[in-house]
């Protein structure tokens, strides 16, 4: 069977500027792809391309194998068989909850029309407010409605447009629960696009990172945490400590002792990008006295975590700042010297550009 | 490329097409007032030109200075004040706007000739008698003045108490905060923050003012409407009209341009999305019988007043206008209003979804172009269109002289289309401006979402736009009907053979001295004309921000 959208050589633009160069995005069935990308990226068009609101310039769209834009061919969003779901619900302020999830449904016939919509409601947990007019609903339910309308028509892939951005934190954690749950019972291809790294790893089986027009990366989200492409891909998922050095044989100098340079060849001026989390705080020395060592400067509580300024020791050279990311409560107080023990799995190097 | 522009063919086609449409009875004055005549400016600068244009312009600023005083000062006290009626006087001062000027202007003429009411109590308290004294005459510049102010007022009123309500929390406090007196933060904050609302709507005032015939025609103070009319009819020279019409569409674009100006600047008013309501200062004593003298006395001197007079005109008129004639008038006229607002409201949906569909590009400049019609004064799209379908006439007769030997005559001149052409032109805005409000309030994700459920682009505007545009399609229509009820001289100059409207017949009957006989289609054209203004006024009351509008 082949895959439930796959996009290939997509070239996109408003008037002069193009917005997209060239991006190839393959989307399986049932599984969930997450667009991921800082605003303005073009992530949003790409999807608006697939719904077929808008045409490509350039490059060719199918789904499930049928070519539906490119190559002369343009298929009106109506004959696609996609769902689309927006930042705002956009329900039909006209229509009751059961009818927008019918509004999809024209054509068929009136028993099979109510049954599919009794399903859906009962799928989506929305029996009670079958009758409600959308302005009455809260905005989970909102968004509730909204899915069980795109799924109505059974989409070959269903489009989310940032479905969680317009639900404050609260509501957005348990809104996002139930849908996924939604979704892994439909089993239907799902491309989701979010500016949020940290749901981007929450719900993605396979996460595509944008940046100005272009897919820097695409992968399983371990992938993409673990072997970041380029600097901007492991600054997306969390902060980072940012040291740049020059390899010195097979290691890059560092206030943090040496670190592996990771292949790369002597004398080449490198970024290291150290996680936060990488860092373990200890009240010894770890790997005697000549380990890194620092002072605290301050910890915040962040929560399950706590966030350390550290500056590093006046005898390791000219004092640095440093933030790590520190599980629980055990945080030294400020003036407390910890010595630094670094997980080299977290700590990514990269030849410097420019 | 979007898909929008990727296939804008059919939107800017048709946003072309109307545009060039409603354009054309403009663009003809233009090109003849542009052709060379010999001697004709000369001759009409020697002549009329001076006369026209010092009682245009003076028209123009008492009108602009009168409503802006009224409608201003009037909006404050409501907006601002606690006095005994402001609740009903807050509405009750929209309502002058049902009066159409040259109505007014037939009340007044029977309020205060020689034999009215107010001259004949003078007499009786005095014992004095013709020529023992002096009233001042209302068949004068003043007068029209008078009855234009009264009638335009609501403009400036509508958008000045709009404008105060918005400011109430985010500058008036602050101002008071600041050490502002309650006068001093009306001079100091209120004020300049509803300049441009106040500008705005004096603008339209002042455009009413130069677009008015009836009232000036009847009142016998020679203008530009009324010039252009007697230089087509009585003196038959279509230059000298398209000269003149030229000259006032310049002015009137002139007054337009400082509206569009001003209202472009009224963003600032808001800083802040936050609205409470406004807890109006109490006034007691003889400020509040002031008060309520000040505001109660514009609606009674705009609409209870003169309608009262119509009503007693109409019941001791010896020479009733008889039922019979009667039907044919309101027949006549529900069945221009009918035409003409359903195809204008069917031409105004059409050019709203030809412009957005266009998403830029030279659709939504044409557009405008197109709106102009709106400000354009009837007289001057009277004989736009008279030149207008006389050209076309003459070259379909031609063609078919040519092609089949018969002389068609004339096919579109003085029929029921032509007064439907003209109405239409100049009425588009009216019907375009509520349904393009309509439609940028459906947000777009909606018709996104349609069209991936399914749903053509036909059937997002069957399924979702029409019906969720009810409301404003109803208003356009109701709207686009009783424009066309008031308008004069348009419907008079374009109307067929024996086809008259309720205006047409009132202003007949009026200028032929049966004044008594005009009330009763003059009190139908109020009643009816009552209808969109309690619309607005339940608008108004709806719009107020925070409001919610369910």
């Amino acid at each position: 069977m082949p895959d439930a959208l796959v996009l290939e050589g997509i070239h996109h633009g408003y008037g002069e500027a193009e917005v997209l160069h060239g991006v190839s995005l393959t989307a399986a069935g049932g599984a969930i792809t997450c667009l991921l990308g800082p605003s303005g990226c073009g992530k949003s068009t790409l999807l608006r391309l697939a719904a077929g609101l808008e045409a490509p310039a350039a490059g060719t769209i199918r789904i499930e194998g049928e070519l539906v834009a490119g190559e002369g061919v343009a298929v009106p969003p109506e004959r696609r068989g996609v769902g689309l779901l927006f930042q705002d619900a956009a329900l039909f302020p006209h229509l009751t909850v059961a009818d927008n999830i019918g509004f999809g449904l024209r054509g068929q016939p009136a028993a099979e029309r109510a049954r599919r919509i009794e399903a859906l409601l009962g799928l989506a947990r929305l029996g009670s407010l079958r009758d409600s007019y959308p302005h009455l609903l809260s905005g989970g339910e909102q968004q509730r409605v909204a899915l069980a309308r795109a799924l109505a028509p059974q989409p070959r892939v269903l489009l989310l447009d940032e479905p969680f951005s317009g639900l404050d934190t609260q509501l957005r954690h348990g809104v996002r629960g139930e849908m996924v749950a939604i979704l892994r019972t439909v089993r239907t291809a799902v491309v989701l696009v979010t500016h949020d790294p940290e749901e981007a790893l929450l719900l993605a089986d396979h996460i595509a990172l944008m940046r100005a027009g272009r897919i820097v990366q695409s992968g399983t989200p371990a992938a993409l945490y673990r072997q970041p492409a380029d600097p901007f891909v492991a600054a997306f998922f969390g902060g980072v400590n940012r040291i740049e050095a020059r390899v010195c044989g097979a290691s890059v100098p560092s206030p943090l002792g040496p670190l592996s340079a990771q292949g790369i060849a002597s004398g080449t001026p490198v970024a290291c990008l150290i996680r936060e989390e990488a860092m373990t705080l200890h009240a010894g020395p770890v790997n005697g006295e000549a380990g890194p060592h620092a002072i605290v400067q301050s910890a915040r509580l962040l929560g399950g975590a706590s966030l350390v300024d550290l500056l590093t020791h006046p005898s390791r050279g000219v004092p640095r700042h440093l933030q790590a990311r520190v599980p629980g409560f055990g945080v030294p107080p400020p003036g407390a010297e910890v010595w630094i023990e670094v997980d080299p799995r977290l700590v990514h190097v990269f030849p410097a550009t420019a | 490329m979007s898909l929008a522009l990727q296939m804008p063919a059919p939107g800017t086609r048709l946003a072309v097409l109307l545009a060039a449409v409603v354009a054309a009875p403009l663009g003809v004055i233009f090109v003849l007032a542009l052709t060379p005549t010999d001697g004709l400016w000369q001759h009409l600068a020697a002549t009329v030109l001076a006369e026209y244009l010092g009682n245009t312009l003076l028209l123009a600023a008492g009108v602009g200075a009168a409503t802006i005083v009224i409608g201003t000062g009037c909006a404050w006290l409501v907006a601002m004040c606690d006095f005994p009626g402001r609740r009903w006087l807050d509405w009750a001062l929209v309502l002058p706007l049902a009066m159409p000027a040259y109505v007014l202007a037939y009340a007044y003429t029977d309020l205060l000739q020689f034999t009215g009411p107010l001259q004949g109590l003078l007499r009786s308290l005095t014992g004095w008698r013709w020529g023992d004294y002096w009233f001042p005459p209302i068949h004068s510049p003043g007068g029209a003045i008078l009855v234009l102010s009264l009638a335009f007022y609501p403009y400036v009123y509508v958008l000045a108490r709009t404008a105060f309500l918005d400011q109430s929390i985010c500058a008036l406090e602050v101002g008071r905060t600041l050490g502002c007196s309650a006068w001093g933060a009306f001079l100091r904050i209120a004020l300049p923050l509803a300049r441009p609302a106040i500008a705005a709507g004096a603008g339209f005032a002042v455009m009413e003012t130069l677009a008015d015939f009836g009232a000036v025609r009847y009142f016998e103070v020679p203008t530009f409407t009324t010039g252009i009319y007697r230089a087509w009819f009585a003196y038959g020279s279509p230059a000298a009209a398209a000269q003149l019409a030229s000259l006032l569409l310049l002015a009137v674009f002139a007054v337009l341009l400082v509206e569009r100006v001003s209202r472009g600047r009224r963003r600032y008013a808001h800083t802040s999305s936050r609205y409470r309501d406004l807890r109006p200062v109490p006034l007691h004593g003889i400020r509040a019988v002031a008060a309520t003298l000040a505001c109660g006395l514009p609606p009674a001197l705009g609409l209870a007043i003169p309608a009262a007079a119509l009503a007693a005109m109409a019941l001791r008129s010896g020479e009733p206008l008889a039922a019979a004639r009667l039907a044919v008038l309101v027949s006549d006229t529900v069945q221009l209003g009918a035409v003409v607002s359903l195809a204008t409201c069917g031409v105004a949906i059409l050019a709203v979804y030809a412009v957005r569909r266009t998403r830029g590009g030279v659709a939504p400049g044409l557009m405008r172009a197109a709106l102009l019609g709106y400000a354009t004064p009837g007289v001057v799209i009277a004989v736009g269109v008279l030149i207008a379908v006389g050209m076309l006439d003459s070259a379909i007769d031609a063609t078919s002289r040519q092609l089949l030997g018969i002389s068609t005559g004339l096919v579109l001149g003085g029929t029921l289309a032509a007064v439907a052409y003209g109405c239409a032109v100049r009425f588009l805005a009216v019907a375009y401006n509520p349904l393009d409000a309509g439609l940028a309030r459906i947000r777009p994700s909606l018709a996104d979402t349609a069209r991936t459920l399914g749903a053509t682009a036909g059937g997002v505007l069957a399924r979702v736009h029409i019906p969720l545009l009810r409301g404003s399609l109803l208003s356009a229509l109701l709207l686009v009907f009783v424009e066309v009820l008031k308008e004069l001289p348009a419907t008079m100059m374009l109307r067929p053979f024996n086809f008259d409207t309720l205006a047409v017949e009132a202003f007949q009957l009026a200028t032929t001295e049966r004044l008594d006989a005009a009330a009763v289609p003059a009190l139908i054209i109020v009643a009816v004309g009552l209808l969109p203004v309690l619309l607005l006024c339940r608008m108004i009351r709806a719009s107020r921000p925070g409001a919610r509008n369910a």
